[in-house]
């Protein structure tokens, strides 16, 4: 083998490694067998148990944590745990992908629930009666102008029939809806003025489908609507602060993620308590207790070290990170995972940029190249420069005083929230809260001469 | 009524001339004279002219008002002339032919018929030797050609008048006693609850059959309260229709089904569907003009919005009740309503809620007390909100309103002026039921400004929208607003005919207050057309045990007042015949008039 086809072939296993480094959550079977570890599966037994337990009102879950700490690996772990039960019907989609995020709105929350509902129905053969499922089709077609007339007939023709996979015809419709929900403001609106004084017969809607879909299959419809916690502060304020009421009136068990900073807030938490029994938190690994972590000599937590070793061991090729390194890589993401993943999916384009290098030069017989202390090191004031950009010399002196007191003078603060939000300050918990800085954000502090 | 030597213009005078060359000249002989004319008072004129001269030259002179089956060969026929002599027929009648099907259910319009009869049986003509002057209007003649191409083969002449008068004194036939004047706005074409017809439902065997399944799988399913919910929804909406296939049994079931659902919420205590269903249930109540009961109902769906602090949903339940209110003619306790659903919708912030609650404000204004000041204020708020929201079918809903108070006040030009407008913007935004409602009230401004045609155009118009969209109630409206014209222009027949459709219509969807509205209307032309019989005495009874029964006693008493007029009339006559009858008032018919009444009690 030549050294050029060696360096080749290396390049081909980081280039694998980044596919797997890929931010998004495991979400499929196939991915949980190929990528997953055992994490905080004690979250999933509660969450189940709740679910299990949930009586036929308060069954609204509310599901938090930290942004990238691994609620939408979890919650499709929950998903796919339930699925298997044979118990229930799980829906579970991403608001994200429904709805642009800056327009995300109570009404079209439920409105993508409704369709999301129909949209699951059809993909599993679900077999509606024909005058109810025509029913369904012209009231989405009517509130997002859509044309339903073929769809409709092709629902005739096909009232007997069992199709696998949803009849294409109809699959296409609702295709067609939800990106007409997704790119089109004037559709949304629409939406928003229909129901605005009657989100009544949005809710009406969802437990129709709810029931026919149960009659059906004799299962509980759970529906999980992930990435509430990617969308502004100020937009899940107005959501869960204001119209909570209509986000729980629907008849099925719902879990609704949320942003941690919002419920930081005390109006918000107050009126979400007010509502629901508990709120599921997920937590942010803790490497060290609040009493270990400023001491030089701490030792981090080596059991949750095995869990994040398993998961870089999962994804990046073998013997491709120093031991030691490796260490200060899984250290420096706070116990964050999809930082983690990050971290080290930027750590392999430094290496595959090395071998490019390498193989442009033809510089053959050097060193196997590995992620290694200068590549972190790079990687590690990459991504210093990115968090910098967004603050300013209070925000300094705020996580100053974070640092020195584990915890903000004020929790409710606004520009308290967005570093929350933003993963600038990470909270954890023990019995209490306390909060520390993002290890890159400590390091940048200390560059900056701001910390010691 | 009109001098012959009054001035007509050049051209006119040369078609006169012709056509009085051409009857002359015409005798003995199959002579068939298309004479198109839309000014009807010309027409008039015209004919009292031409038959003045005609019996000068010893011409006799007969004529022919088409009526239900609009043959013309039949008419001519039983005329019986037999000395063929020296005569003249005249044809009217054509210009009221209505384009539309009169039921929707018809094979044929009338004017589909008129045509026929004149394609199949103009051989038959041959055997009527003498001139016939057919008047149509231009919008016949131009379609005569083509769809009754054998008989316009067979024509001798056409001639045209043109129009001479100006707007304002044209088409004004010569009446008798009737004078309508709008006295009663009570049976309003409400777009109530802006539901859309087009909306597919389901039959409710499909929701039974998973409802059965899941009583005897699960019976305390919380389901099973949406599953009825749905099926009350379904029978109303069917019911709403006039696709209930046996009316009594399914206000039954759609009943029933509200009792259960309204159950079960309650047990599950389930308290936003509870206060949802039972306005829902109250809407159905109104709907069937069972007034009372909805305002029950709105009532438990409004405290308990209030208990959970629905806003939206307190705000709805109090225009419910407003509208029950405004229905019973308990205007104040209606404006109470009303004007609570306002200050709500404004401490919310909802703007459209805000523009359709000032709307009905304006309404009831207008109807109470003619506060017409106040019910322009409010409109001209409602118009301005709407405006600045851009809610383009609310900005037509307030000129409408305008259009209304307008109306109301006599000052029709004014009137049809927000009428048009009004129709503009829904013509833009294809809102199809209200373009309806625009049509109608410019139908009502026409037809008291005497412009009976015109009238009866939009009405016509109005109608065919509403066939369009399966708006049952609104067709039912129009049908009436049809028979008022035929009233008028003495067609008592076909007045009866339209009123009979409409009282049809009201039975076969519940409504018990336009079904009183329309016998009502009924017996008044059933009088006209076949005076001193006990018809009309027993329609008004039947009016009148219907108002009773709504407890609308402002009606009730109406119905007395005419029930004696015609008690005392028969008794005269009976005793001593004739005269007395001129004496007693003739009773006023009801015009059903817009409402935007944008009510969103749904």
């Amino acid at each position: 083998m030549s050294n050029l086809d060696a360096l080749q072939a290396r390049l081909e296993i980081f280039r694998e490694a980044g596919r797997n480094l890929q931010l998004d959550p495991l979400i499929s079977k196939e991915d949980f067998a190929r990528l997953g570890v055992e994490y905080q599966t004690d979250e999933i037994d509660k969450l189940e148990q709740a679910i299990e337990d949930s009586p036929e009102r308060d069954n609204k879950l509310i599901f938090t944590g930290h942004r990238g700490c691994g609620k939408s690996t979890l919650l499709a772990e929950l998903g796919l745990r339930l699925t298997d039960t044979g118990r229930y019907f799980v829906v579970m989609y991403s608001i994200s992908d429904t709805i642009e995020r800056s327009a995300v709105d109570h009404v079209n929350i439920l409105f993508s629930m409704a369709l999301q509902l129909l949209e699951e129905a059809e993909k599993r053969s679900i077999w509606l009666q024909p005058g109810i499922k025509r029913e369904f089709y012209r009231w989405f077609g009517k509130h997002t102008q859509t044309e339903t007339q073929v769809a409709e007939s092709e629902i005739e023709v096909n009232a007997e029939a069992k199709t696998t996979g949803g009849i294409p015809i109809l699959m296409q419709l609702v295709a067609q809806i939800k990106s007409k929900l997704k790119v089109s403001s004037e559709t949304r609106k629409q939406i928003s003025i229909d129901f605005a004084r009657k989100i009544s017969e949005l809710v009406e809607k969802i437990d129709e489908l709810q029931s026919h879909i149960e009659s059906a299959t004799g299962q509980k419809v759970v529906v999980i609507i992930d990435d509430i916690d990617k969308l502004d502060l100020g937009v899940v304020e107005t959501i869960f602060g204001k119209n909570i009421q209509s986000l729980l009136d629907p008849n099925s068990i719902v879990i609704y993620t949320l942003p941690i900073a919002t419920l930081r807030e005390v109006s918000i938490t107050a009126s979400i308590n007010t509502y629901i029994k508990k709120i599921y938190m997920m937590e942010v690994t803790k490497f060290f207790s609040k009493a270990d972590v400023r001491k030089p000599d701490r030792i981090p937590n080596p059991a949750w070290m095995n869990v994040f070793s398993e998961i870089l061991q999962r994804r990046l090729p073998q013997n491709s990170i120093e031991p030691d390194v490796q260490t200060d890589l899984i250290l420096l993401s706070g116990g964050v995972l999809r930082e983690l993943i990050r971290i080290a999916d930027r750590c392999c384009d430094l290496v595959k940029l090395e071998l490019r290098g390498q193989i442009r030069r033809q510089q053959w017989n050097q060193p196997e190249v590995k992620i290694d202390r200068q590549i972190l090191s790079d990687v590690e004031t990459e991504l210093q420069i990115e968090y910098a950009r967004a603050l300013g010399q209070i925000d300094f002196e705020m996580l100053k005083a974070i640092y020195q007191e584990f915890k903000p003078q004020d929790t409710e603060n606004e520009r308290f929230l967005d570093l929350l939000h933003g993963l600038y300050v990470l909270e954890y918990c023990n019995a209490k809260l306390w909060y520390d800085l993002n290890p890159i954000v400590r390091d940048l502090l200390v560059q900056e001469g701001i910390l010691s | 009524m009109t001098q012959f030597s009054e001035p007509v213009t050049t051209s006119n005078e040369d078609t006169y001339e012709s056509l009085i060359s051409l009857i002359e000249n015409s005798q003995e002989q199959l002579a068939l004279i298309i004479v198109a004319c839309d000014d009807l008072a010309l027409r008039q004129r015209t004919i009292e002219r031409y038959e003045r001269e005609a019996k000068q030259s010893q011409i006799r002179c007969e004529r022919i008002v088409l009526g239900m089956e609009p043959s013309l060969r039949a008419g001519l026929a039983k005329l019986g002339i037999e000395n063929q002599d020296g005569v003249v027929v005249t044809v009217t009648g054509a210009e009221w032919l209505l384009r539309v099907k009169t039921r929707a259910t018809d094979a044929q319009s009338d004017l589909d018929k008129f045509f026929g009869y004149l394609q199949w049986t103009r051989e038959g003509l041959r055997e009527f030797r003498y001139p016939v002057v057919l008047w149509v209007t231009f919008s016949i003649l131009r379609e005569m050609s083509r769809r009754a191409p054998d008989f316009w083969s067979w024509r001798k002449a056409v001639l045209r008048f043109e129009s001479e008068a100006s707007e304002e004194s044209l088409a004004k036939p010569a009446l008798g006693a009737i004078v309508p004047v709008m006295r009663d706005l009570n049976s309003l074409e409400r777009s109530f609850d802006r539901e859309d017809n087009n909306d597919f439902i389901p039959p409710p065997a499909e929701i039974l059959s998973e409802i059965h399944q899941l009583e005897s799988n699960n019976p305390t399913s919380p389901n099973l309260a949406t599953l009825y919910a749905k099926l009350a929804e379904i029978y109303a909406k069917r019911i709403a229709r006039g696709e209930a296939n046996n009316l009594e049994e399914e206000q039954q079931q759609a009943i029933e089904a509200f009792e259960k659902a309204i159950d079960r919420y309650r047990e599950l205590n389930k308290q936003s569907a509870l206060a949802s269903t039972l306005n829902n249930f109250g809407n159905f109540l109104f709907n069937i003009s069972r007034y009372i009961d909805a305002t029950d109902f709105y009532r438990q769906s409004l405290d308990i919005n209030r208990k959970i602090g629905n806003l939206n949903g307190e705000s709805i339940s109090l225009t419910g009740l407003g509208n029950a209110f405004d229905s019973l003619g308990q205007y104040e306790q209606a404006i109470d309503f009303y004007q609570q659903s306002l200050d709500i919708n404004r401490k919310i912030g909802d703007l459209y809620g805000e523009a359709s609650s000032l709307g009905n404000l304006g309404i009831v204004a207008w109807r109470s007390l003619g506060e017409y000041q106040q019910a322009i204020d409010f409109y001209q708020q409602s118009l301005e909100i709407n405006r600045k929201i851009n809610n383009r079918i609310g900005e037509a809903n307030s000129l409408n309103g305008l259009g209304n108070i307008y109306f109301i006040l006599e000052q029709y030009e004014r009137a049809i002026d927000f009428y048009k407008q009004s129709l503009n913007i829904n013509y833009e935004n294809s809102n199809i039921r209200d373009k309806a409602i625009s049509l109608n009230g410019l139908g009502n401004s026409y037809y008291l400004l005497e412009k009976y045609q015109q009238a009866k155009n939009f009405y016509q118009q109005s109608l065919e929208t509403k066939r369009e969209i399966g708006d049952l109630n609104g067709e039912a409206n129009s049908l009436n607003n049809l028979g008022n014209i035929y009233v008028l222009l003495e067609h008592y027949e076909l007045a009866i005919n339209f009123y009979q459709q409409s009282l049809e219509i009201a039975r076969k969807i519940g409504n018990q207050n336009s079904e009183a509205n329309f016998l009502f209307n009924q017996a008044i032309a059933l009088d006209k057309y076949k005076p001193l019989s006990f018809e009309a005495l027993e329609k008004l009874k039947q009016a009148r045990a219907i108002y009773a029964k709504l407890k609308l006693d402002d009606k009730v008493a109406e119905c007395d007042t005419e029930i004696d007029n015609l008690n005392r009339i028969i008794a005269t006559e009976e005793g001593q015949p004739k005269e007395d009858r001129n004496a007693v008032e003739t009773p006023t018919i009801e015009i059903v008039a817009n409402d935007t009444k944008s009510a969103y009690a749904d």
